[in-house]
């Protein structure tokens, strides 16, 4: 086994709702606490409790991760069904850490593994020659891959810990969650006091189970004294005082309670709800007598109410967003068209996953862009930002905000489930930076027009402004608001909000369309956007000693910056771009050629609904780069 | 599956995730067991009767083997020849405090 | 002192000659006069059709919405400034068809707002198609053929979504709809009041004349009570609402059906849980000081604390 790593990859496996989330708190903020650089991946079903689960996660010592990938150092499985769907995750000479009560059941034993599952991986194992039980499976890694096993019976150590405690059988999941963050905190050489931290941030309103788990802990470190630190990562060195660890969810909901956000409207749904639970957390508080809030967050009866609410809630001046995913934004189209009409500064939020329909709820995917930049009937002005990772979510959020309310449009702040549920540790946001920008605002008064046409951005009253009577009206309307079918005011009223995207496009700054890294002048130039930019940036480093590459992570979707993007990729040969996206296809590279004329024929797109790995991501443009493929459709992955 | 152990006791309800823990109703009514090496001397199987009469008095009884909600008597009869069906389990409070937004 | 015409826009008002609109327009002006709303602070909210325009034809805040939304738009409205008088024009398709959905959740809400339902049996501005409120076998001439779909009952419906005053008015009795309406802006949770109202184009029905004929006033009987005095006796007034509520065709009583003013409003709830609400409310709070948040990098820290680890080594 190499020890003394500077990188290495875990995933952990279980049912839902079992314990493996604890798992992962814990392990992430024991791991954060000690100075790495954490990133987790979460996977799971469209179901609460029973189905597989796993966290994909990478720790580093020298830098904050920002992607996955495969093989895996460390595989700790809480039950069968992990070592079957997982076993050839494990990298040469890495670990496996399981359950002895589970050794001898077999893949016909596991009744929540799907059958086309069931069916791919007998045929893997049949075609090494291995029976399909857990013992032969970790047999076969420990003889073919030189992966140290470590089973550990369960049930035997939890019985440990409950001969010296009063163990509540509804919390069974505790402890099983705490043995698995025990192995695997003693084999990465974890000081103890990490594990304790670990547990007590987990367990603060409930401390006897911090105490059962480090006594669960020290038994087992006591039992494992031979293989402690056998998969040591070297010191960190990443020099951050601090961090944050973060879901995007969490990101995008303390971003909007700091960039003003008052209304909050959702319905329901995954993998967008989260953010409405967070920002309800705090939806009133006081800090050291200074009101924060109240911010109303708003349950309502479906995404219709969801939008036209925040659309109210904005007229009134209160900035107003809403969180949704792809079947919630189908609802909101309506209102999108209404809001563009209006000229209304509202926030929506769109968290991807897989589509058509239903889809794929808990998996995610980049497959809505279209959606986003075209949805809604006649034309006005929207604008899409897109965000790469957390820091850029963070940020975006209230830059959406400032935009609405600049320009007077409707927002969509496009992100995805990768980024929603990934938790990750990232340097806390620069707060003195920010802006709030609420543009140009007006006190109303007598004969108010709220749609005055001596300026493209009509100064802007609240309904409620003292001594100021405004209208809004769905039907095309005069400066007043009031309904007009006139053609020469119909042409004027049209046209100036369709042109408000011109003077976007010109005021918004560079970095705000486009994030371009690497080399300019490189061999081949790699355009995605959202959760392909981790996965991206990493590959080009990873490639940089034989491959000059650049990636552009496009951020404003739309108006599509075609100018800033044809002067970066001007002179490029047209077969020397490679898009990359998590969809069908790929269409990014539809909209760059729709506005710039730019036909892109390299592609690499993913559309199980897990993510894109770096070693899958290496591979593809390795497969354009030498072997000439144009497109490369990418799976890995449970 | 010739030796008996806690979970072939009428008296103990496992926990639904992990059944070599649970509540045994006669030792510790808010304590806990955990699937032990050999039964104690109050070991008593369920009979046929005697889970048909739990089924219709709690509405439903669970197959450990299968991980299956069981729900009238005929699916009790044929899951009761091979595999391990209980009267009642116990409620991991994981499931509500872990559940994923799923749908 | 405010004068008649102050709440008239100068719009040309484009109903049809004889429409009932003209009646409930006319009773709402002079509701708002005879109550002095501040037109600043007064929004109407309205749906899509005939009724939809009203939202023009006064002359406070206009939000003429989308269609079956007026209720959801006059939510967000409402709680982010809970200082408004938020009044909701629909048609009986807007808000008891496609809206069906939002106005049973504003009943459960109990928000501050009311609604008044311009109740007609058609869809007027689309040809005269039946309306959510049109019984079955009904063939008005706009019909091709007899109405097959049931008329639901805007009453029973608003009792049992949980509104706390409801109450029906006709177009044509202006001074009696007036009152309602200032009773329901007066009254504090969600009003409903139900306008009959004669599509003089499409239905030939449900005319002015049959309405005349029929519409009775439930203040004729002395023993009519229907205000909520104390808790308790709010289900057996609710009963007779709904025994009220059931009675159509031959006698159609107009009048209050039943006031509660007993059950909490969402405001108050909200108010529970944030003690400054809604006295600082989402349109008047203070989100930026010289164009940079009101958090401070040491109050972001503080407050998210528990996101924050400080690395330990």
């Amino acid at each position: 086994m190499v020890s003394l790593l500077m990188e290495i990859g875990i995933v952990l496996g279980g049912p839902q709702g079992a314990g493996l989330e604890t798992s992962m708190h814990v392990l992430a903020r024991a791991l954060a606490r000690r100075g790495y650089g954490v990133i987790a991946d979460r996977e799971y079903y469209s179901n609460i409790t029973g189905r597989h689960s796993y966290i994909h996660m990478l720790i580093s010592s020298i830098r904050l991760p920002r992607s996955v990938r495969y093989p895996v150092e460390i595989l700790a499985s809480m039950d069968a069904e992990t070592v079957f769907v997982h076993f050839s995750d494990v990298a040469e000479n890495g670990i496996i850490i399981y359950d002895g009560g589970q050794a001898s059941k077999s893949v016909d034993d596991v009744p929540s593994m799907e059958g086309y599952t069931k069916d791919r991986v007998r045929g893997v194992l049949t075609k090494l020659g291995v029976e399909p039980t857990v013992r032969s499976v970790v047999s076969f890694l420990e003889k073919d891959r030189g992966v140290t096993p470590i089973e550990i019976s369960f049930a035997s150590e939890i019985r440990k810990v409950v001969n010296m405690f009063r163990i509540d059988p509804r919390q069974a999941s505790r402890y099983v969650s705490g043995l698995i963050v025990s192995a695997v905190a003693i084999v990465l050489g974890l000081e103890d006091k990490f594990v304790r931290y670990g547990f007590e941030q987990q367990f603060r309103e409930r401390r006897h189970l911090a105490e059962q788990n480090m006594a669960l802990y020290e038994i087992l470190r006591d039992s494992m004294a031979n293989l402690r630190g056998i998969a040591k990562l070297s010191d960190p060195e990443i020099g951050l005082g601090k961090v944050m660890l973060v879901t995007g969810n969490d990101m995008v909901a303390l971003a909007k309670i700091v960039g003003g956000l008052r209304y909050q409207s959702y319905y329901p749904i995954t993998p967008a709800a989260d953010e409405s639970f967070t920002i309800e957390k705090y939806e009133y508080s006081e800090l050291n007598g200074k009101a924060v809030g109240p911010v109303i967050v708003m349950q309502t009866e479906d995404e219709i109410a969801a939008m036209s609410s925040a659309i109210g809630a904005a007229l009134a001046g209160a900035r107003s967003a809403t969180a949704t995913s792809g079947p919630g934004f189908d609802l909101m189209v309506e209102g999108l068209s209404w809001a563009g009409a209006n000229e209304v500064p509202v926030v929506i939020t769109f968290y991807q996953r897989g589509g058509p329909s239903t889809g794929q709820p808990t998996r995610g995917s980049q497959s809505d862009l279209m959606s986003t930049v075209f949805a809604s009937h006649g034309e006005f002005a929207r604008v899409v930002i897109s965000s790469g990772d957390h820091m850029e979510a963070f940020y975006d959020t209230i830059e959406a905000f400032n935009i609405a309310e600049k320009y007077q449009v409707p927002v969509i702040h496009l992100l995805d489930k990768f980024l929603a549920n990934t938790i990750a540790s990232v340097p806390t946001p620069s707060i003195e930076m920010l802006r709030i920008d609420r543009g140009a605002t007006s006190p109303g008064g007598l004969s108010y027009k709220r749609f005055d046409l001596s300026s493209l951005v009509s100064p802007r009253a609240y309904l409620g402004s003292e001594n100021t009577v405004m209208w809004y009206s769905g039907d095309e309307h005069d400066e007043y608001g009031h309904i007009v079918e006139d053609p020469e005011i119909r042409v004027k009223m049209y046209s100036k909000r369709i042109e408000k995207m011109r003077i976007i496009l010109e005021e918004t700054p560079t970095e705000i369309k486009m994030g371009i890294y690497g080399d300019r002048d490189a061999d081949y130039i790699i355009i995605g956007w959202g959760s392909v930019k981790g996965v991206a940036l990493d590959a080009v480093d990873i490639l940089s000693k034989k491959l000059r590459l650049c990636y552009i992570n496009i951020r404003l979707l739309w108006p599509f910056p075609q100018k800033e993007l044809l002067d970066v990729v001007r002179s490029t040969p047209r077969d020397r771009i490679i898009a990359v996206e998590h969809s069908y296809g790929v269409n990014i590279a539809s909209l760059i050629e729709v506005t710039t004329g730019i036909a892109i024929d390299k592609k690499v797109a993913k559309f199980t609904g897990r993510p894109i790995t770096l070693n899958e991501m290496v591979e593809a443009i390795e497969r354009i780069v030498y072997r000439n493929a144009d497109r490369v459709v990418l799976n890995y992955g449970a | 599956m010739s030796r008996k152990s806690c979970i072939h006791c009428m008296y103990f309800k496992p926990n639904v995730h992990y059944p070599y823990l649970g509540l045994c109703v006669l030792k510790n009514e808010q304590g806990s067991t955990v699937e032990t090496a050999e039964v104690c001397e109050n070991f008593k199987e369920a009979s046929l009767g005697e889970l048909k009469r739990a089924l219709e008095s709690q509405g439903w009884l669970y197959c450990i083997t299968c991980r299956k909600t069981i729900t009238d008597e005929e699916e009790l009869e044929s899951h009761v020849k091979n595999h391990i069906v209980v009267s009642g389990v116990v409620i991991d409070e994981a499931i509500s405090e872990e559940a994923p937004l799923g749908d | 002192m405010e004068r008649r015409h102050e709440y008239k826009t100068s719009l040309w008002v484009d109903w049809c000659p004889g429409c009932g609109n003209f009646g409930i327009l006319t009773a709402v002006i002079k509701a708002f006069e005879e109550l002095g709303l501040d037109p600043s602070k007064t929004v109407i909210v309205s749906g899509i059709g005939c009724s939809g325009k009203i939202a023009h034809f006064v002359n406070v805040n206009g939000v003429h919405a989308l269609h079956g939304r007026a209720i959801p738009f006059a939510m967000g409205i409402k709680l982010a400034n809970p200082n408004l008088t938020v009044i909701v024009h629909g048609g009986d398709g807007d808000l008891l068809g496609i809206g069906a959905g939002h106005f049973v959740a504003l009943g459960r809400r109990n928000i501050d707002i009311v609604v008044v339902m311009h109740n007609n049996g058609v869809y007027g501005l689309t040809k005269g198609q039946a309306s959510p409120t049109l019984p079955l076998g009904v063939k008005t001439k706009a019909l091709a053929r007899p109405n097959i779909q049931q008329a639901v009952n805007p009453v029973l419906l608003a009792l049992s979504s949980g509104f706390t005053f409801v109450a029906r008015g006709y177009a044509f009795n202006g001074v009696h709809l007036k009152e309602l309406i200032k009773m329901a802006i007066k009254h504090r949770g969600a009003a409903f009041i139900d306008v009959l109202q004669p599509c003089i184009t499409f239905n030939d029905v449900y005319t002015a004349e049959f309405y005349r004929k029929v519409v009775y006033e439930l203040d004729e009987d002395p023993n009519w009570d229907p205000i909520v005095r104390k808790p308790d006796e709010a289900k057996e007034k609710l009963l007779k609402a709904i025994e009220k509520g059931l009675e159509w065709a031959d006698r159609i009583p107009i009048g209050v059906f039943y006031v509660n003013e007993h059950v909490p409003t969402f405001e108050e709830r909200l108010n529970k849980r944030a003690h400054r609400y809604p006295s600082t409310n989402p349109a008047n709070s203070v989100i930026e000081v010289g164009g940079k948040p009101t958090l401070s990098q040491q109050e972001f820290e503080e407050l998210f604390k528990e996101y924050i680890i400080t690395v330990e080594k």
